[in-house]
């Protein structure tokens, strides 16, 4: 039974800075500010676009934070839908080759 | 040891 992966990866258009456990993004086409708490900090570093989801799930947040992986993996789909939505993480279902992911 | 501890978690949020 083959389950679709999900590849995450950050937008070119934005510039981002890490606050302690926090991320701050600005997009540069339209200068919006965003703000990420610690556990979406965790999944948008590891936002290489050739990691898939699962994986950034189960050994970034899990390995760093007191979560179920089931409950984990469903917050973070939706937390990436709401970033992909407003543009500044781009998800695919192929992961993106060495040249895109840099 | 006890090092290992996990952070609490938070929902991933904007």
């Amino acid at each position: 039974m083959a389950s679709t992966e999900t590849y995450i990866a950050q937008s070119p258009d934005i510039a981002a800075s890490t606050l302690g456990d926090d991320t701050i993004i600005m997009s540069t086409l339209d200068s919006t500010i965003f703000m990420l708490n610690s556990v979406g900090t965790a999944i948008w570093k590891a936002a290489d676009g050739a990691t898939p989801l699962s994986r950034i799930v189960g050994e970034k947040v899990c390995a760093e934070f007191d979560v179920a992986e089931d409950r984990a993996l469903a917050d973070a789909e939706e937390f990436v839908a709401q970033l992909a939505q407003h543009g500044i993480l781009s998800v695919s279902a192929q992961p993106a080759s060495p040249r895109e992911a840099l | 040891e006890a090092a290992t501890a996990k952070k609490p978690y938070v929902k991933p949020e904007v």
